[in-house]
């Protein structure tokens, strides 16, 4: 289900599993992912909002503990396997385009 | 004279969210500040001041909610880490006023439109097929009656749900060519604009005028039909 839903992972779904390698408060997920990007990529809260509940619906990410309305998650196997996997494709793609 | 306090009926549908987030500004500028969200927006009298304002469809947020949800308070927390302070919610809506010079876009423009169509879609889906029923429960007595009772208003509702559902098939053609030209939009421009510039409340669309005439025309003559017969 997973698999096919995130065949490909969109720009701000590849760094919110980056960003949850590592236990995270929700909230605190798009400071994080400005960060890993360098500015480059900044991500609204409504957009990260409906994510982290599609990818824990899909169980690619867990909640770890809550705190009144704060919730944290780290990504699972499953995230880490695609995101593993979205690393690969675009290494092949980096190697492809240089090869030309 | 100088209410402190004054009420607007709140007619924007959700294609226009950015005209509603127009017009709260306007209205901060003004000196009225929203205080509550309803169908009745209630203002009140404040400082003018230079406030935005963002207006966005929640989808978790339920039909009938007047006030935020569960699910609607966390996603306003997140709002508010990146700027954006949550004033009301409503139904769908849910009305935030920016508090940082720097705060993100809550949403991505494609996202709105998916959300918006999504909830105009559902909601004229639900209204047509329940019309769709009464029109036939409503055609079979009303061609029950030819034999056996002589009821002539049963005609007239019959005419009233096919307006409704002639109404919501019209809306629904309208949204998926709104659709169309939003993403296009957003395509050739970069962005997309969520409304049409009037950031003025009781802006009525086409449609909806339409179906407003013809539902108090059919009205009138169900109950002329109806005095007629008693009298």
């Amino acid at each position: 289900m997973a698999r096919e839903q995130f065949q490909t992972l969109t720009e701000p779904m590849f760094y919110i599993l980056l960003a949850l390698r590592e236990e995270c408060c929700g909230v605190d997920i798009m400071e994080k992912v400005s960060l890993l990007s360098h500015g480059r990529v900044r991500i609204g809260p409504g957009t990260l909002y409906t994510m982290l509940q599609k990818f824990e619906t899909n169980k690619v990410i867990s909640q770890t503990r809550f705190a009144g309305r704060q919730k944290w998650y780290i990504v699972t196997d499953t995230g880490r396997k695609m995101l593993k996997e979205e690393v690969e494709r675009l290494r092949i793609m980096l190697r492809d385009a240089g090869e030309e | 004279m100088n209410r402190k306090y004054k009420y607007v009926p709140l007619y924007f549908n959700y294609t226009r969210s950015d005209d509603f987030a127009a017009f709260l500004s306007n209205m901060a500028k003004k000196g009225w500040k929203l205080v509550s969200l309803s169908s009745i927006m209630k203002f009140e009298r404040t400082e003018a001041a230079d406030e935005v304002y963002d207006v966005q469809v929640f989808l978790q947020n339920g039909d009938l909610d007047y006030y935020p949800n569960q699910y609607t308070e966390e996603f306003a927390d997140y709002c508010l880490a990146a700027g954006w302070e949550l004033v009301g919610a409503f139904g769908k809506w849910t009305v935030f006023r920016q508090i940082k010079p720097d705060a993100l876009p809550i949403f991505s423009n494609t996202e709105r439109i998916q959300d918006i169509c999504r909830i105009e879609r559902k909601q004229h889906l639900t209204t047509l097929i329940n019309y769709c029923i009464l029109f036939v429960l409503h055609l079979v007595i009303a061609g029950m009656q030819l034999r056996q009772w002589h009821f002539p208003w049963f005609y007239g509702l019959v005419v009233l749900d096919g307006i409704v559902i002639i109404y919501d098939i019209v809306y629904l053609l309208l949204l998926s060519h709104w659709k169309k030209e939003k993403e296009r939009e957003l395509v050739e421009k970069g962005t997309a604009i969520f409304g049409n510039g009037n950031s003025k409340p009781g802006f009525l669309s086409l449609t909806r005028i339409i179906l407003f005439v013809l539902l108090i025309t059919t009205t009138i003559i169900i109950l002329m039909q109806i005095k007629n017969k008693i009298l």
